[in-house]
């Protein structure tokens, strides 16, 4: 019986290869073949796939409009999205790029989970030809910095400057008067974290502020609570807290919640960075003060837009990397939160394809160069986009 | 008569039961191979593809190799992650030094904390499902504390994370351990242990040695799973091996493994459970299935696995 159900294993296994092998004409191949000429009025580029390694199994907000965002940019020049799922890791993040170059994808956008995987996979996507651009993070390991910036298939990307943010908003708390701060922040060794860290003590240093306690790694609400409710029993002079970053969903309310039980909601000082979708509501009772944030969708699609702009043969920068650093929104109020939520968290990308078609894309605009994106940052803001918006989102 | 045809349609119907329950393990692999070759438009097999789904299979297919000696004792190992996370960030300061201790201190750390496991339940008689969590916390611990965020190796160690060195090296591993577990004394006291560890005991078999044994088999597998994650990555961080436990211990209940061990335990269900998976979660993600999607899938293929193939007559205790 072993045997005939091993035999039928092997000839069926066998069969499927073969079946599979005349099913793939469509399919490209995993060497970049984009046009090399420069912008071709009235034509469009040649088809092509971008792989987008993300954790599709989250329903956050922030991360369902990230994946809006590179879509938009992808679709913009008429390029097909690849997503897959991935933990983010650096294990899950290196096989998910052997996966999408296997699919033959032209150009793999991602999230790097730390410097010392990027030559794993600079050279995965070197030997294959496949272009590849990094979002939020930058490279802090000179050495490693050196080695990716020289890589010809290295795109570049965008990237905030996470210490200036994290001194500014530390600063901004201490303006409000906060002395006693608790930070919660995603993971040491994790390039955003360590830097937003870095920023921290920096005005901590220079406001006299006592840094209590960090907390890191959090990523479900159950120990998000027991971490506030562990602060408010070892600190009672506690009177700020920052999230500095994290994975844990409503992280926010998780807090707030945890701070009312204790009867502490609206005396501690609460500040993030990155947006959250249900600002608005605490910023309107006074229990939520200031907000850091906004890169969360326009990072990852000008990483994207950059990406797609090489792997199509127009790349904004000629023979090196091009790297655009984004800036960071402040939000104090509940009107900009509100804007916020309608106009960055919806259906709607920041910009639409057809917008990112018009503007940022050299291919249709030779006129396109560094300086068009470093405006377009500068003039990024909730208002602008709600703006330009106005008629397409419904509120 | 009616009585005699009663018994026989009675002993046919036990039949298929058993023949589903002893086959499953290739039925199982069959069915999702062909369904998703179907799904993918045939993408499934192809070369290119095959070595993506070899390249998940291997690290699980190491893992469920090293358990299915602890699983025929009736064992879990909830550190098996832990432990290949460790192993990767001890080898990865190894290399500062030597590059040539990577491997060494891989292995070392897997067998020292397999043997620390084996201590604990073996002798101390703690319960395996409580120590070996206990120690996953423990070794997560020590590592996030050590690594302080991530350490990287030189690229150039990539040269282990080819294909034929990781064929080589699996099946090497598949053929000794499936020799030592089918065929040696030792395979055969497991099991025994498994089935009834006083019976065994009264039949000279050094119980508290052979549950060792196990851990110890069980971390040297881990510390090789770390060794040969870090050369994939370069990179060994406090996540490596982040929730590998759980894709362990689904590719071996995908493969018909039974939880109460003893002498129903087949080593093949480690290896055709491991394939299963890493074709089924490759086969998702062809189809562009997002992840939300893919865990309901997963968990509703493990709840209709238990239904068919566990076997729950033997199964009144879950050690």
């Amino acid at each position: 019986m072993k045997k005939v159900l091993s035999l039928i294993l092997a000839i069926t296994l066998a069969v499927s290869t073969l079946a599979g092998c005349s099913n793939n004409a469509g399919t490209a191949s995993g060497t970049s073949s984009a046009p090399t000429s420069s912008a071709v009025s009235g034509q469009n580029p040649k088809k092509f796939k971008i792989g987008f390694p993300w954790a599709t199994s989250s329903t956050d907000p922030t991360f369902v409009s990230i994946v809006t965002n590179v879509k938009a940019a992808v679709e913009s020049a008429g390029g097909e999205l690849v997503l897959v799922e991935s933990d983010l890791t650096a294990d899950s993040l290196v096989n998910n790029v052997s996966d999408l170059i296997s699919r033959g994808v032209d150009g793999i956008i991602f999230m790097p989970a730390s410097d010392s995987m990027l030559p794993t996979v600079d050279r995965m996507c070197s030997d294959a030809g496949v272009y590849y651009s990094t979002m939020f993070r930058t490279i802090s390991d000179t050495t490693i910095r050196n080695q990716i910036y020289s890589s010809k298939y290295f795109a570049g990307g965008c990237n905030e400057d996470d210490e200036k943010c994290a001194y500014n908003i530390t600063k901004t708390l201490s303006s409000q008067g906060v002395k006693n701060l608790c930070v919660i922040n995603i993971a040491k060794g994790d390039t955003s974290s360590d830097l937003r860290d870095s920023g921290v003590a920096k005005a901590v240093k220079e406001t006299g502020i006592k840094l209590l306690n960090t907390t890191y790694g959090i990523t479900v609400q159950t120990d998000m609570t027991k971490t506030i409710e562990s602060y408010i029993a070892a600190y009672p002079e506690m009177d700020g807290i920052l999230i500095a970053g994290t994975y844990c969903p409503a992280a926010l309310p998780t807090i707030e919640k945890a701070l009312s039980d204790h009867n502490l909601a609206g005396k501690i000082k609460v500040g993030r960075i990155d947006f959250d979708f249900t600002m608005g509501q605490y910023f309107a009772n006074k229990s939520f003060n200031v907000a850091y944030g906004g890169q969360q969708q326009i990072d990852p699609l000008l990483s994207t837009v950059i990406l797609v702009n090489s792997v199509i043969g127009t790349p904004i920068v000629k023979d090196k990397p091009f790297i655009l650093v984004t800036n960071y929104l402040e939000l104090t109020s509940k009107s900009e939160a509100d804007n916020f939520l309608t106009y960055f968290l919806g259906d709607t990308p920041v910009y639409t394809s057809d917008e990112i078609k018009k503007n940022l894309i050299k291919f249709y605009n030779s006129n396109i160069n560094e300086d068009t994106f470093k405006k377009t940052v500068d003039s990024f803001t909730v208002a602008d986009v709600a703006a330009r918006h106005k008629d397409l989102v419904k509120k | 008569m009616d009585k005699m045809v009663a018994q026989f349609i009675g002993k046919n119907k036990l039949n298929m039961k058993e023949t589903v329950r002893n086959y499953f393990s290739f039925i199982g692999l069959l069915i999702v191979t062909v369904v998703f070759e179907f799904l993918t438009e045939g993408n499934l097999l192809q070369p290119r593809n095959l070595m993506n789904i070899f390249n998940n299979f291997f690290s699980i297919g190491l893992g469920a190799m090293g358990v299915v000696f602890l699983m025929s004792l009736g064992e879990l190992d909830l550190s098996v992650g832990a432990i290949a996370g460790l192993s990767a960030a001890l080898a990865s300061y190894a290399g500062q030094i030597n590059l040539a201790l990577i491997l060494p201190v891989a292995i070392l750390t897997g067998l020292a904390i397999g043997l620390l496991n084996g201590v604990m339940i073996a002798r101390l008689r703690v319960e395996s499902f409580i120590g070996t969590l206990a120690m996953s916390f423990v070794v997560r611990g020590i590592t996030t504390w050590l690594l302080n965020g991530s350490v990287g190796i030189p690229v150039s160690m990539r040269v282990f994370d080819q294909n034929s060195i990781k064929i080589f090296v699996f099946v090497a591993l598949l053929v000794a351990l499936f020799l030592l577990f089918e065929f040696s004394a030792y395979g055969k006291q497991c099991r025994s242990v498994g089935a009834s560890a006083d019976a065994a005991r009264q039949s000279g078999v050094k119980v508290e040695k052979v549950r060792t044994m196990a851990f110890v088999i069980s971390g040297l597998m881990c510390g090789l799973v770390g060794f040969f994650s870090l050369v994939r990555t370069c990179t060994a961080s406090s996540k490596t091996g982040n929730a590998f436990e759980f894709d362990v211990l689904l590719a071996v209940l995908f493969g018909g493994m039974p939880l109460t061990g003893g002498w129903p335990v087949k080593f093949r269900a480690a290896i055709l459970g491991s394939i299963a998976m890493s074709v089924m979660k490759n086969g998702m993600s062809l189809m562009g299935i997002d992840g939300l999607t893919q865990q309901i899938v997963e968990g509703v293929i493990l709840i209709a696995i238990v239904v068919i193939a566990f076997d729950r007559k033997s199964a009144n205790v879950i050690k």
